[in-house]
This record gives C-alpha cells, structure tokens and sequence, in this order.
C-alpha cells in the first residue's frame, strides 16, 4: 500500500499534473465613482460617442412632477406609457379597446420627479419595437386576459380587471363588461404580437395594423406635444388591475 | 491600493473529496513528508449584463446615482492587475442594450472597452441578439475576446465557427476551460432576429462538454458562463437547476435575471460534489472576484452521463 501510494505522488508531481479546485475565496466590488479615478484612455475612447449622444438624448421633454414606478398588479409607470400610448394612437384615429405591453419591456424601474429626457425614453424603452394594432375575436381577447391574470398583471390601459388567485373575477373593457361575441382591437408592440413572452392569443389576429412607428419614438412625440400644451406628467394608479 | 466596498468569504468547496477514490493520501504521513509545492491561484473577475452602461448612472438616480461606469470598471481592473499579474476576465451576457449607445452605435463601443479591458471570453444573452444575428458579425472586430455557447446549434448561421462551444486558457500555468450555456430563445427574443439557431438543452450540453475539457483536456477548473438565469418559480432551467444535474463544472458565473448575490451559492452537483453559482446583478454595478485554490486532481468521477455515452466519445465537439 506505501508502495502504490508513492508511486502516486510521483505521478502528481510530473511536469503539469492535472490540478483540482481545492478552495474558493470570494469578494466582489461596488463600483462607485467617488471611490476610484477613471481610466483615461477609455474616457478618450468614449468621449466622442459621448459627445454626439449627449446633444441628441439631453434634450428635456415634459416635467415629471412626481415618481413613476414599475409594479405589479399595476404601477404607475406600465400606466403612464399605455394611456399615452392610447392617446397617440387616437390621434392618428386608431380607436384601440385595450393598450398592453410587457413589464419585462420597460426597461428603468423608476422615472423620476423632475425633467423627462430624450435619453429617460429611450433607457425606459430601448427596443425597437414597432406599435401595433391587432384585431383579435373575444375567445382570443380572453385568453388574453387570463394570461395576464396568471402572471400577476401587465401595464394596460382600456381595461379594468380584478384578479382573484390568478384568474379573472371581473373584467370590463372600456368601462363595459366584457363580451365573447364581440371583436376587440389591441395596441401593443410587435414583439408581443409576434410571439414574446409567448402571448399566443395574438398571434393569430384577424386584422393587424402596422402604424409604422417605433413605440419610443410615439412616446418622445407625444411627450413633447403634451408639454407644448402645458401638460406635466403625474403618476396615477386607479386599480385598473388589482388583486382581491 | 483600491479596496472599494469589498466583501470577502471563503468556502471549501472539496471537503468531502478524500473520502473517496484515492484518499487516503491527503490525510497520509507521506503528504505531511512530501515538500509543499508553492501555491498557485487564479483569480477570476466576472460580470454580467453590463447592458450598455458605458456610463454611470446619473445623480439623480436614487438607488444607483454615481455607480458604474466603463472607465472606472477598466480602472478597477487595471489596478487589481497590478498587484495580481495574470486574471481571468469573463462576462455571462446582455452585453448589449439598455442605453443609447446601444441603440446608435449597435454595440461598436461596448466591444471596443471590453477589449481595452483585457477580457478573455463572454458568452451571449438574449440581448446580444437584438440587432440580429448580423449586429454580433457586425461589431465583432470589435471584440478581442472569444465568445462561447455550447448549447446552441449555430449551424448554417454566420456564428457557426465563429462562436465555440468552450475555450482553454492558460493562465499562471493553469488550464482552465471555460464553456458557456445560454437561454431558450424561442418567446423571448424575435424569431426573425436568432434566425436558424437551434437551442438544444444546456444540461446535456454541458455534461458533455465539461466531461471533454475534465478528463479529455484535462482541464485544472472549469467554468461555465450561464445566461439562463439564477432562479425561478416554475420549471424553466435556471442555474440552480442547471448546478444539481451537471458535472466537472466548479463555477457557474451567471447572468439575466440580474441577481446580486453577495457570495456564491454553494450547490451540490449530479456527483453530489459542490459547485459554485454567482452572479453579480447588471449595468456595471459590481465587479465579481473569486479566487480558486487548487490541489492535485483526484478522479472520483462516477461516470455518470446524460446521453449514457462514456466521456471519451466526445472529442468532436
């Protein structure tokens, strides 16, 4: 047995001998910038991108006069962005009964008090995902609302949903409850109406309308047509989904 | 010398290693005889889903106000180099977007600043794809660090050859595989954008891999950068699963459900061996650093393989 042991050892201690993970030490480090200097090649690198961004996205928008934040079942943030989502397409004369996106697309979890950026918009709404319209029969619509109930709730606008143990309670559509029979009209993006976050119930719509924008820039348009009307933004959640 | 906020622990992870196969020798007289050799570690830096955060967030910002920022990343870095020599530098994805840098310059400056950091290798998420499988072609001269996933097949794409399923380096005299595994595509990333990538299951994907770069390779540690996510309610594969069923993988670096982990989590393998799981949340904010202490390698694989194949049949990856 000492025999064969040693021989191991030898073994082991040829030119590389294969190791093994013996211990692991761990640390990490927060990254702060009044904690170390910057390296100033990389400055030099990215100043020219800087430069050029910074004239396009510091351009204000409209005044924030309170907290917009990303929750579930609703948050004041999924409201803002559906209601004037809502309204941009009114404007264009697209009547849509419901407006819904994802929380996983909204990519700040807060938009603060104070001025709203170019560069808010696109940090909150970096894809480039084109708004659409989608007409889907009233089992379709269902479908489509149980899903968001299953999932604890998505921003929305046009509908109010009380959910109870993960499903549906009550469930009215533009203020009228809704009805199987009829066909509904849904504004969303066209990553969830291709398939994301695998909402099936639009994939196959009856009618779909492409209004050929991307859904940050309607809400850098109508940002700015809002405060060329005087208009501030103020957070609201009024239980358009709540849970019972 | 640069601490910043820094936490510290230390985990074994190799305890019960001795009580089996050959053993006794750790605990023999002639190990205490035998002259200690002059221990060699290997410190691994790692981020995840740095999101495009080429600055850092702005004051205002409540909760992340003055914190990130690629300059003071690379600085950091610099100065852990300094008094360290040789690093391992890794990234587990969602490279790209989240701010405007992304959105005008498709990732050209992200690529560039990881470069001029010295990283050694990434591995893709989700987002990575978001200018399609082009927007990665596109920017990779860019990117002087190799990319690795196992799991998907980018057969009849352009990434085919391009990214491999695993990478060796050699750092301090250590060989140390490092493979990466990514996330289902289908529902969360636009068909038209991934393309004919084929996503084939990470766990058997990773068995057969880490079996090849342990005991083909005859890799000192293997590290697997993950984008499938820490954790989740439902059955979804996430790292913590991944941990349990697979083998020969001592580190899961990880990333997409932007978890900060204040110290890796300990799991037990397949072999019921640990390994380590970490991840250190998104946009830049914290730069992981875990140092590896090794050992002889002692062969106590079970040969326990998913597809039922021995380990030696896998040279053809």
């Amino acid at each position: 047995m000492k025999k064969l042991l040693f021989g191991l050892l030898i073994l082991f201690s040829a030119c590389h001998s294969q190791l093994q993970v013996a211990s692991v030490d761990s640390s990490y480090y927060k990254i702060h910038k009044d904690s170390i200097k910057p390296d100033v090649d990389v400055l030099q690198t990215i100043a020219p991108y800087k430069a050029k961004l910074d004239s396009l996205m510091n351009v204000e928008l409209i005044l924030s006069e309170g907290e917009f934040k990303k929750a579930q079942p609703e948050g004041s943030l999924g409201n803002l962005v559906c209601d004037v989502l809502m309204q941009f397409a009114k404007n264009k004369n697209y009547q849509a009964d419901l407006c819904l996106l994802n929380n996983g697309g909204l990519r700040i979890p807060v938009i603060y008090k104070g001025p709203v950026s170019v560069r808010t918009v696109y940090e909150l709404m970096p894809f480039e995902n084109q708004l659409l319209m989608v007409k889907i029969s009233g089992k379709q619509f269902y479908e489509l609302m149980k899903m968001i109930a299953a999932s604890g709730g998505a921003p929305v606008a046009g509908i109010e949903m009380v959910i109870q143990d993960s499903n549906i309670q009550t469930l009215l559509v533009q203020g009228k409850p809704f009805d199987e029979a009829k066909t509904y009209w849904v504004l969303t993006s066209d990553y969830l109406a291709n398939g994301g976050d695998k909402y099936e119930a639009l994939k196959n719509p009856i009618e779909k309308i492409d209004l050929k924008k991307l859904i940050r820039d309607a809400l850098i348009e109508m940002f700015d047509k809002m405060d060329t009307d005087g208009a501030h933004l103020i957070p609201i959640t009024d239980g358009r989904i709540r849970k019972n | 010398m640069v601490e910043l906020e820094k936490t510290k622990r230390r985990d074994f992870i190799k305890k019960t290693i001795y009580l089996v196969g050959f053993g006794a020798l750790a605990n023999s007289p002639l190990r205490i005889m035998a002259k200690e050799p002059e221990k060699t570690t290997l410190l691994v830096l790692h981020t995840n889903d740095w999101h495009s955060r080429i600055e850092p967030f702005p004051e205002i910002d409540k909760q992340n106000g003055g914190m990130g920022g690629a300059a003071y990343r690379a600085a950091l870095i610099k100065s852990i180099r300094e008094r360290e020599g040789e690093v391992l530098l890794l990234d587990s994805g969602d490279i790209f977007q989240g701010t405007p840098y992304f959105n005008f310059y498709g990732g050209e400056l992200e690529y560039k600043l990881m470069s001029a950091m010295g990283y050694d290798c990434a591995t893709l998420g989700n987002h990575d794809f978001d200018n399609g499988i082009e927007g990665i072609i596109s920017q990779l001269p860019n990117a002087r660090f190799q990319f690795v996933n196992a799991n998907y097949d980018f057969k009849n794409t352009a990434l085919e050859n391009v990214v491999k399923p695993y990478s060796i380096f050699k750092k301090k005299g250590l060989k140390i595989g490092v493979f990466g595994v990514g996330i289902e595509l289908y529902g969360l990333v636009p068909e038209k954008l991934y393309g004919k990538i084929i996503y084939n299951d990470p766990i058997a994907s990773a068995n057969h891999i880490a079996a090849h770069l342990k005991l083909v390779e005859k890799c000192d540690v293997i590290i697997c950068l993950s984008h499938l996510g820490y954790k989740y309610n439902n059955n979804k594969v996430s790292d913590l699963v991944f941990a349990e069923k697979t083998e020969h993988i001592d580190l899961i670096l990880g990333g997409h459900t932007h978890t900060f982990l204040n110290e890796p989590v300990q799991v037990k393998n397949l072999i019921n061996k640990n390994v380590m799981v970490n991840q250190v949340g998104w946009a830049g904010l914290r730069l992981g650093a875990i140092r590896i202490s090794f050992e002889p390698f002692v062969n106590t694989n079970r040969a326990v393989y998913m597809n039922g194949e021995p380990a030696i049949n896998i040279e053809k990856v």
